[in-house]
């Protein structure tokens, strides 16, 4: 089967570099390894071995400079050979289904966070948290709208009656991530990267799509504002909310309603 | 701009006997969005009647770019191309990926989808690029098969593009040493209109040494649903990348002067994918296919308005 031949052929080319590397070298030899039919190995061997690395190179570069592109700071703290090499490692293990491709920003976090195991990370210690942080302005940009999300609409402020208030839950903005990393990843640019400047501690980030301008903010957050997000986010009355974190809980509660944490109460 | 009637004008393409009446389109691209929203205050500019989207950069999204591309799509005509439904590759349909696709051209009243003649994924990987399919009889039947199982699901008319090639997947059955053979022939068996790309007939007959011209005359003018124009890079004497990230050259500007004085064209729009000018730079390029269409009575569909940008 002719169509199963090539596919394999031209899957290995892209793919694996030791095919190109080993079709420069021998042409014939390595598309006997894939042809069984002469008619196409000749036919085949009449085409400079450049014009099938082609394909690769697109494929690499297509995804290589969409990489770099949505990982900026990441990008500009490596060596462009430490760079390479990251991206190629990534390239090879990477064995994305999806024909979408904005996909792969999510699975190149994903491969740092849980496959990589090089030497950047003794470099740069938070280069896990920096990539997830980075992907994440990414994914709530383009996240898509929650069904739910058109109920939200028309929601209350706080009423002043403090009886009917106990009651009432924040709700959540839904276009929303927090977490308590060990490296100020919100800090980290080129200027401020060496392990003499950046210091391990315990960094609270919101980070959120903001309802009105659509676009990606984050406020940093001490680990108080992240439990209280936590409850809010399992659905917590303010009665609740006092009981847990004292009538102080207000205040924090206005500051997230103005920075479009919270979007209102029901 | 008020929406334009799509129904009436397929109304009046099917008496043309055409599927669609498209007229003269652009590539929408996200870098234009800021001048379409802001600087044109949501009219056109009179040399664009619609756009093509690859729908695969704006479904399953929400936030800014959704939200613009939705003002747009309400406003504007707009076709879906893709670029990885992986049309020729021997993976089952991605059965979820086509789904979505299909609600997607539902909700966005796309009246036609389209991909190209190639594959782009194998066991499960997916790659960004369009794979070529050797010129056999055996590829012939199986991405037609594959194309009406598209379209079925699809539920909207469908084209398939002929792609630039690199290199060859194999050698090509006799019958097919031509590549516009197995372009006509696919078009034929599979049902799909064509979506004929010029600049890729004239980036293959460079690549592969073949004459243009013998190959425009060859394949199912009747089919087209519109055409594709483009730039592209010339790294060789004897090898052209397909970039889209240049300027149209001369002699693909005469491919499609020749074309349109062959059949009436549907459509025709300018892609450009890299390199991207603003807007107004692009419709220096739409004028000139005015220009072209307009020399030929039976391929001047532009409204009165458009028929002064171009006089």
């Amino acid at each position: 089967m002719s169509l199963l031949e090539s596919q394999t052929f031209f899957y290995n080319l892209c793919a694996k570099p030791e095919t190109i590397k080993a079709f420069k070298e021998n042409p014939s030899k390595t598309l006997k390894k894939y042809f069984s039919n002469p008619r196409d190995r000749e036919y085949l061997i009449q085409y400079a071995p450049e014009r099938f690395q082609t394909y690769r190179n697109h494929i690499s570069y297509g995804i290589l400079g969409g990489i770099a592109s949505c990982f900026p700071v990441l990008k500009s703290l490596i060596s462009e050979k430490e760079w390479n090499d990251l991206l190629n490692n990534f390239y090879l293990k990477r064995l994305t289904k999806s024909p979408i491709a904005r996909h792969v920003f999510g699975e190149f976090s994903y491969y740092l966070q849980k496959k990589y195991r090089g030497p950047l990370l003794k470099k740069f210690p938070y280069l896990r948290e920096l990539a997830e942080y980075e992907y994440l302005d990414l994914k709530l940009f383009f996240e898509k709208e929650f069904s739910h999300e058109e109920k939200l609409k028309g929601i209350l402020n706080l009423p002043k009656n403090p009886k009917s208030l106990l009651k009432l839950k924040p709700l959540l903005n839904p276009h929303l991530e927090a977490r308590l990393y060990h490296w100020p990843v919100h800090l980290i640019c080129k200027n401020y990267s060496t392990p003499a400047k950046v210091k391990k501690g315990s960094y609270g980030l919101v980070i959120y799509r903001d309802p009105e301008t659509l676009k990606v903010r984050f406020v940093e957050a001490n680990e108080t504002m992240l439990k209280l997000i936590l409850f809010i986010l399992n659905n917590k009355n303010i009665s609740e909310l006092i009981k847990k974190f004292s009538p102080d809980v207000f205040q924090a509660l206005g500051f997230l309603k103005e920075k479009n944490i919270i979007l209102g109460y029901k | 701009m008020p929406k334009r009637n799509v129904a009436k004008d397929l109304v009046v393409a099917k008496k043309r006997n055409n599927p669609f009446h498209l007229g003269v389109g652009l590539g929408l691209r996200r870098e234009h969005f800021g001048s379409l929203l802001d600087l044109y205050k949501n009219q056109l500019p009179p040399e664009i009647a619609w756009f093509e989207v690859a729908p695969e950069n704006y479904m399953e999204i929400g936030g800014k770019v959704y939200r613009d591309f939705c003002h747009l799509a309400e406003r504007i005509p707009i076709v879906a191309h893709s670029v990885s439904m992986s049309l020729g590759s021997l993976d089952p349909l991605n059965r979820p990926f086509f789904n979505s696709l299909k609600k997607f051209i539902r909700k966005h009243k796309m009246p036609l989808a389209s991909d190209h003649i190639s594959f782009s994924s194998y066991n499960g990987v997916q790659f960004d690029d369009l794979l070529p399919l050797p010129s056999t009889e055996e590829s012939v039947k199986y991405i037609s098969k594959r194309i009406r199982q598209v379209s079925d699901i699809l539920e909207v008319p469908f084209a398939v593009e002929n792609p630039s090639y690199y290199a060859p997947a194999g050698a090509p059955d006799p019958c097919y040493m031509k590549e516009e053979d197995f372009i006509s022939e696919i078009v034929k068996e599979s049902g799909a209109l064509l979506l004929l790309d010029v600049n890729n007939i004239f980036v293959n007959s460079v690549n592969h040494k073949f004459d243009p011209h013998t190959y425009l005359k060859k394949l199912p003018l009747d089919r087209i649903a519109y055409v594709h124009m483009a730039g592209h890079y010339r790294k060789k004497e004897d090898f052209i990348l397909d970039t889209h990230g240049s300027e149209i050259i001369h002699p693909v500007w005469k491919l499609l002067d020749e074309l349109a004085s062959m059949t009436q064209l549907p459509g025709v729009m300018i892609e450009r994918d890299d390199d991207i000018p603003p807007i107004e730079e692009l419709t220096k390029e739409l004028r000139q296919v005015h220009k072209i269409l307009k020399k030929y009575p039976k391929n001047v569909f532009q409204t009165p308005e458009l028929l002064d940008v171009v006089a």
